[in-house]
């Protein structure tokens, strides 16, 4: 007991639900662990809170690495310097000079808990070498207009389209466009106006050169999936309207449009009517479209025009 | 030395943790400095037992998320929040505190949270509300506090809230004995999805299991509880009279 009168959590306790949210643990000692976590709220919260801080901390450090992503590794002669990144198990990093970077990254991150949050988070900041025209035009307004200025955006509608404009604040940021981090910034407004997203609101960036991490973690806390499938979706866009190629064949990318299509055949299977919608199909060609040689940039725009309107309603 | 080794880290870990406490601001700031000063202790003794079988991020993300459950047993009780109400931050833990912890009525954890978070509205409240999964914990009241409660003039909306209440005992009650049966893996799924509130995706990156499968799964283990609560003599429509 500590002097508290709470017990205290040895180390070796600590590192066993470590290795658990790593995965690392044998068949027997994982079954132990899921039998404690079945019984014990205490330690379910504890391994419940650890497991989104260990994403949230990992994401940080991919975002870090994207910070040296090829695109904006690039010199003025168009070379490309690519640092290699290595993460050590004590959180110190080294770099040198050379090649693959991204699958440094990847790999990386791969071994990290929440793999497809930390793709979504290091995304947006390779996307795009600079503000493409048609960058801001997506396929809906930010509230609805028209006829359909009655119907409410539901949470997963809301949490999607939060997800893309927080990728298009972290490019103007990226970009120190003031106008366009406006921009953004009044629509971000004008979607998360109601009391709930007070906490949310509390995170807006005012100063344009301020990145939008601190929103995007927000965000994210508060919509979960649905904002980062917004948040990746719009960076691929973004990349795609500037003709970043590269950033497109990136596996990283890739990755994140196949893990997009799988989660949406698994909600199609769940779900009501089961089969696969038209999501999963716009998800499909997204994935095709990525992983040609060259990726074919107008079938990337034309399916992630279709998800938005899927997804973003 | 271990401590200024990490010491970045260790206060990303902090201020990461302490966000999703849902504590509001003052509190976070203290329990940082409360759990700092537990890291130092004794010569870092929670830190220097790390052997090294994990990465040491995610072991310092176990050992303060352990003390962030301390810290808030120490100031406020065995109050667990959520974690679909630590996701939407400060007010909804209020909020489901109020309702669950404190077992007051909706309108008036409404009203005392609107008082204690101006600038909020009453829509929203309610809107956070359906977000927080719903938790019942039976409790038993001894015979003489019966006594002083129970009138012999019942009113019939009385007896049916009696009997509402008989019926979720009974709900509950079956309800465990049918989560025991399942497997650890099981019960924690359905723990996860449905009383935490976390998504399918999340559940998956929690329990390192594939997403896909998991959506099947749920449904097939919503089918043996379902089946286990009818050869419980609890039918839908019977649960259902809960909902009225």
């Amino acid at each position: 007991m500590s002097e508290d009168g709470f017990r205290d959590m040895s180390p070796q306790e600590a590192e066993r639900l470590a290795e658990f949210l790593e995965g690392g643990l044998d068949a027997a000692e994982r079954e132990r662990i899921l039998e404690e976590l079945a019984t014990s709220p205490d330690s379910l919260e504890t391994v419940l809170v650890a497991a989104e801080v260990a994403a949230e901390v990992a994401a940080d450090i991919a975002v870090d690495l994207g910070a040296d992503l090829p695109i904006q590794a690039e010199t003025a002669s168009g070379e490309s310097e690519t640092p290699v990144v290595e993460i050590s198990r004590w959180g110190r990093r080294s770099t040198w000079v050379g090649m693959g970077l991204v699958a440094a990254a990847v790999a990386a991150i791969s071994l990290l808990p929440g793999e497809t949050d930390l793709l979504v988070r290091a995304l947006p900041t390779g996307a795009a070498r600079s503000l493409a025209d048609g960058w801001i035009d997506h396929a809906w307004t930010t509230l609805r207009a028209g006829s359909d200025a009655e119907l409410p955006l539901d949470h997963a509608q809301l949490g999607f389209r939060a997800g893309v404009l927080v990728s298009d604040l972290e490019v103007a940021s990226r970009d120190s466009v003031p106008s366009a981090h406006a921009a953004v910034l009044s629509q971000l407004q004008a979607l998360l106006s109601g009391g709930e997203f007070i906490g949310i609101r509390a995170a807006f960036p005012t100063d344009p050169s301020v990145s939008g991490t601190a929103l995007w973690i927000e965000v994210k806390a508060f919509f979960g999936e649905d904002a980062s499938r917004g948040r990746g979706l719009e960076a691929i866009r973004l990349a795609a309207l500037s003709g970043n190629s590269k950033f497109l064949s990136d596996p990283i990318v890739v990755s994140f449009a196949r893990a997009l299509s799988e989660d949406l055949s698994g909600e199609a299977e769940a779900g009501p009517g089961a089969g696969p919608g038209p999501g999963v199909e716009a998800a499909d060609l997204l994935g095709e479209s990525l992983e040609r040689t060259e990726p074919d940039v107008r079938a990337v725009l034309t399916t992630i025009d279709r998800l938005f309107s899927v997804l973003g309603g | 030395l271990l401590y200024d080794e990490h010491a970045d880290l260790v206060d990303r870990i902090l201020q990461a943790t302490a966000r999703r406490s849902g504590f509001g601001e003052a509190d976070q700031e203290d329990f940082r400095s409360w759990a700092l000063i537990k890291l130092l202790q004794d010569d870092c003794h929670r830190l220097s037992g790390f052997a090294g079988r994990a990465k040491f991020s995610t072991f310092l993300s176990v050992t303060v998320a352990n003390l962030m459950k301390d810290y808030r047993n120490m100031r406020w009780g065995k109050w667990r929040p959520s974690a679909a109400a630590r996701r939407l931050g400060e007010i909804a833990v209020h909020l489901e505190t109020l309702v669950y912890r404190d077992r007051m009525s909706v309108e008036e954890a409404i009203d005392r949270t609107l008082s204690d978070f101006p600038g909020g509205g009453r829509r929203a409240l309610i809107e956070i509300l359906g977000k927080i999964p719903t938790r019942y914990r039976p409790f038993s009241v001894g015979s003489e506090a019966l006594a002083t409660v129970e009138s012999p003039m019942r009113t019939d909306a009385e007896v049916l809230d009696h009997e509402r209440s008989d019926l979720r005992d009974e709900v509950c009650g079956s309800l465990d004995d049918a989560m025991r049966s399942l497997s650890p893996e099981d019960a924690l799924i359905l723990k996860l999805r449905f009383w935490e509130g976390m998504k399918i995706s999340e559940v998956a990156h929690v329990l390192k299991l594939p997403q896909k499968p998991l959506y099947r799964r749920v449904e097939q283990l919503l089918g043996t509880l379902r089946t286990s609560l009818e050869a419980r003599g609890l039918s839908r429509s019977r649960v259902g009279e809960l909902f009225l």
